[in-house]
């Protein structure tokens, strides 16, 4: 059997399961440069999943407006001092509250669903691997909630299309995306001397443009200076989001909203000109002219194809495939890769598999948790349940009357109606039954499979709590650095024991249902599997800790 | 600007006024020291916790959120510290230790961070400074300062990933308590042998199969009725906690989060007993401080002789608002409070340079004043229970040379 096969199967792709490695087999780089290719159809585990714009529109709904509105009703009421009443519109508000982090909760949970189907079931792994790099090197985490609603759109809409595209345009994506305006906190970053910066005294807020340069280009060694981040920051003011909300001082209560103004469209980008900063910035020893929005995008393309940017990338690149230390060799050509074809980021993966370092057959890399749990259920061949594509909001308290126009211009089709396209179909039905939802409403916790087709499948949000435990909540990231990326990151005694503790769980379901040992060993790890390995797995006790031994073992954790 | 009068409020005879000498010395005989650091995430109200009863305008800003004052006869009566702070009704383990010398509160306390996301303040907290250019925590960089050890880790993080405060070049141990059965010892046996000649993992399998044997063994034995599986996992965790650190070669430093603090609604609910719902609920947020109560028990009672070695930060992001919400709860605040206990504190008073909560006197009419920079506390703990010189300090909690440590924190050793 071919090292080979088993090579690309699990340092480049997300693990093999049944007839994998045999079909990398045939020709290893072939396969992997194949997946280089443009997609030309959506994958169907993403069909159905609503926009970004639209899943803000329904946050702008369900919070944005009905936390002020409901807050002021309850301030109102306890003025008058009729106690009955304040009581009843307290819990009003609490369930608002407690509603809608549930209701983000649920929306990561369906994100994370479909993200690991999709993981599981596609025949391009490599590219999916891509995916999940540039998802961390971009990265928008959950840690705060409107960002959780985001991070799985935002991945859908900035990192698919460019994942073996041209970084230039991925990073300005990226920037012009609510998710990470918000996070970053550029979507209320106002130039001090625009006419609004003026009239409110209001400022600069530095957090994007530091680390775009800090963490997304040039690294933190990459020569720039303190004025080289005022200047993008400067010139990414009035870079922010319809309807842009001005948050006060206080957590929940009266947000500052401003008025609509999208140019394209609600709920999306949009540029303020009267929030930009006037005039020319220096970066880098290059001065750039006050054209609004032109300013900024000009600056990130000259970022993107920076000497520095290009070696940052291509560190953090073969780190993440090759070694936590990749030779000097290595990363200096797939820099210049890069920058000859124009941050081209697939033709930085094509050097990679034609590389020789990249194929030692020692295995030098760790896999994370989520992508150890991805290649023990494609090893398994276990599935994931599919959530509803949009979780239902059962604890409305705030419904704009009928006809009511919304902030964004849509209409309210009808009291209890979702806003614009996606009204409600979903409320009751398929949600209903989402486990996820029936531990929301507060059903004694137990371990739960939903039957599929005969075989079963594993419940998502169970899944997400597993990998929790394990030290990666999905989409969970601990900052803007992303998951830390070296071995010694993720070779910690106590998540190690949970990634044991799992496999062996894993084995007790599925052992039965699959054939003996050697054949998993051989479908799973192939040639690469140690001579140690197989003989532990042909003296097993039982069919289940033979799958326990290859799942649990240091040469399935690595690549 | 705030001038610090470094005022110690000592709890005997109604609250006289003693100050610290200075130059105290830490003397290092006896056993090892240890030390607990407790991050309660999500921003504990420092005035429930400790509320300030004695203050006129107490019960008037906090409405329903007041407790009642010591002796007043409600159900839920405050426990007396002195003429002005009391502890939470839920808290009667710290309540005894500080009648035993053994606890210290600070008040109106925060760290340098000064907005009021959860986030960034926890963040901030973690790395000891509010330099986002900084990546690993400042208990890490204090660690580089003990001496090392020529066995096992020095310090261990209790949960799935060290938090940021334990992140950096000085390696740690991690535990997680075990759920379910665990894995056959026959099946463990025959995995640690391919472990083996794994350079990175190999040794980690070990150190994690056996400490998930000594967790599994001590975190066992305890009863909750508590209803919050955060709130009995607290109290799990703080089990096992003092069996690491009473092991002869277990870590000397541990760290925990507690989190689920963040009282935005219905903060003070209570079920009286009788009227519990199934399984004896205590209400969310009361249940916190009641796990928060029994885990610190837990600790004291685990650590046994060790107790006396032992120091013991429980700290928060921020405080909260003043004044209950329209959601009967609390809002982001600033000046929050903060708990220093265990054998090896000098305690039995309060750290505060209280700024009171007359008309006029709340940060932004609405939080509770910072006075005391809970930077000092932390130098102060390092300083003087884990003996790490002033030079050292500077680089652990960087732009920090304004910010003194705090004196006379730990007893001084026979």
């Amino acid at each position: 059997m071919s090292i080979e096969a088993a090579t690309a199967t699990n340092r480049f792709g997300m693990g093999a399961g049944a007839g994998d490695i045999e079909r990398a087999g045939r020709d290893p780089r072939g396969w992997l440069l194949g997946q280089l290719e443009p997609r030309r159809t959506l994958s169907a585990e993403f069909k159905g999943l609503p926009s970004s714009t639209e899943i803000r529109a329904a946050h702008w709904h369900r919070y944005g407006e009905a936390s002020p509105t409901l807050n002021r009703r309850l301030e109102a009421l306890q003025a008058k001092g009729d106690a009955a009443a304040v009581e009843a519109a307290s819990k009003d508000v609490q369930r608002m509250l407690g509603g809608y982090v549930m209701w983000a909760t649920q929306v990561a949970h369906t994100e994370f669903a479909a993200r690991t189907r999709h993981a599981l079931g596609t025949d391009r792994p490599f590219e999916e691997r891509l995916v999940r790099f540039w998802s961390n090197h971009l990265v928008v985490p959950t840690a705060k909630v409107p960002a959780t609603i985001l991070v799985g759109a935002y991945e859908r809409e900035v990192i698919r299309p460019h994942a073996a595209g041209k970084f230039r345009d991925m990073l300005t994506a990226s920037a012009k995306h609510a998710a990470m305006l918000t996070f970053l906190d550029n979507d209320t970053s106002i130039g001090p001397n625009s006419p609004f910066g003026r009239e409110r005294k209001m400022g600069l807020n530095e957090n994007l443009g530091r680390e775009i340069l800090e963490l997304h280009t040039m690294g933190v060694d990459g020569g720039y200076t303190q004025a080289d981040v005022i200047a993008l920051a400067t010139a990414l003011t009035g870079w922010s989001t319809a309807p842009a909300i001005l948050r006060a001082n206080t957590a929940y209560a009266s947000a500052l909203l401003l008025p609509q103004r999208a140019p394209d469209g609600p709920y999306a980008f949009a540029f303020y000109p009267d929030w930009h900063e006037p005039g020319p910035v220096k970066m880098l020893g290059k001065t750039y002219a006050d054209e609004g929005v032109r300013q900024a995008e000009t600056m990130l393309a000259d970022l993107a194809k920076h000497p520095a940017t290009a070696r940052f990338l291509a560190q953090k690149f073969a780190r993440h495939f090759v070694s936590d230390d990749p030779s000097e060799s290595l990363v200096k050509r797939l820099a210049d890769v890069y920058l000859a074809h124009d941050t081209s980021i697939g033709a930085m993966a094509r050097a990679l598999v034609e590389s020789r370092e990249a194929w030692t057959p020692e295995k030098r890399k760790l896999k994370q948790p989520e992508d150890f749990v991805i290649s023990a259920l494609r090893g398994v061949g276990a599935e994931v349940a599919a959530l509803p594509p949009y979780p239902a909001y059962r604890f409305d308290t705030y419904r704009p009357p009928p006809g009511a126009r919304l902030p964004s211009g849509d209409r309210v089709a009808s009291a209890g109606g979702m806003v614009g396209g996606m009204a409600g179909g979903m409320e009751g039905g398929m949600a209903a039954r989402d486990p996820a939802m029936a531990d929301a409403a507060g059903e004694p916790r137990r371990r739960r499979r939903t039957a599929r087709g005969g075989t079963t499948a594993l419940v998502p949000s169970e899944l997400y709590e597993e990998l929790g435990k394990m030290g990666q909540k999905p989409f969970g990231a601990p900052g803007p650095q992303g998951w830390y990326d070296r071995v010694s990151d993720w070779s910690g005694a106590a998540s190690l024991v949970k990634r044991i503790e799992w496999s062996a769980e894993l084995a007790q379901s599925r052992a039965n249902d699959l054939p003996e040992g050697p054949r998993m060993l051989d479908a799973m790890l192939g040639g690469s599997a140690t001579a140690e390995l197989r003989r532990a797995v042909e003296r097993a006790a039982t069919r289940e800790q033979a799958l326990t031994l290859i799942l649990a073992s240091a040469e399935f954790q690595r690549r | 600007m705030v001038t610090r009068r470094s005022i110690v409020q000592g709890m005997v005879a109604g609250g006289t006024l003693l100050t610290v000498a200075p130059g105290f010395a830490v003397a290092m005989t006896g056993g090892e020291r240890r030390f607990v650091f407790i991050f309660l995430r999500g921003a504990m109200d420092g005035l429930s916790a400790v509320p300030a009863y004695g203050e006129p305008r107490f019960k008037a800003l906090r409405g329903e959120l007041a407790d009642g004052s010591p002796g007043e006869g409600t159900p839920f009566d405050a426990l007396k510290l002195d003429g002005l702070f009391a502890l939470n009704p839920d808290l009667p383990t710290l309540h005894k230790l500080y009648g035993a010398g053994e606890l210290t509160v600070v008040h109106a306390a925060c760290h340098g961070y000064r907005d009021r996301s959860h986030f960034d303040a926890q963040d901030a907290f973690d790395r000891g400074t509010v330099d986002k250019s900084f990546r690993d925590g400042w208990l890490n960089r204090a660690l580089a300062y003990l001496p090392p050890r020529k066995e096992g880790d020095l310090a261990m993080a209790i949960g799935p990933t060290p938090p940021l405060s334990m992140r950096g070049d000085v390696a740690i141990a991690s535990w997680v308590p075990a759920e379910g059965e665990g894995l056959d010892p026959d099946t463990i046996v025959r995995l640690a042998e391919l472990y083996r000649p794994d350079a990175d993992l190999g040794p980690n399998f070990e150190k994690g199969f056996k400490a998930e044997a000594m967790g599994r063994a001590m975190a066992d034995g305890g009863k909750d009725e508590l209803t919050s599986a955060q709130a009995r996992g607290f109290i799990k965790q703080a089990r096992a906690a003092a069996g690491f650190l009473r092991d002869p070669a277990g870590p000397r430093v541990v760290t925990m989060d507690f989190g689920n603090w963040d009282s935005h609604a219905s903060q003070n609910v209570r079920f009286m007993p009788g009227q519990q719902s199934a399984g004896g609920y205590q209400g969310r947020f009361a249940e916190l401080y009641i796990a928060l109560d029994r885990g610190i028990a837990a600790l004291k009672e685990g650590l046994g002789s060790e107790w006396a070695n032992t120091a013991v930060m429980v700290i928060t992001e921020f405080g909260r608002t003043v004044r209950i919400n329209g959601n009967r709860g609390t809002d982001h605040g600033t000046g929050g409070a903060g708990f220093l206990l265990g054998g090896a504190v000098a305690g039995g008073r309060i750290i505060a340079d209280w700024p009171g909560l007359g008309e006029g006197k709340l940060f932004e009419d609405r939080d509770l004043l910072t006075t005391t920079d809970l930077r000092a506390l932390c130098k102060g703990v390092l300083r003087e229970h884990l003996s790490i010189a002033d030079g050292a300090l500077e680089t652990i909690f960087p732009d920090s040379r304004a910010v003194k440590p705090l004196e006379g924190l730990i007893r001084r050793r026979a």
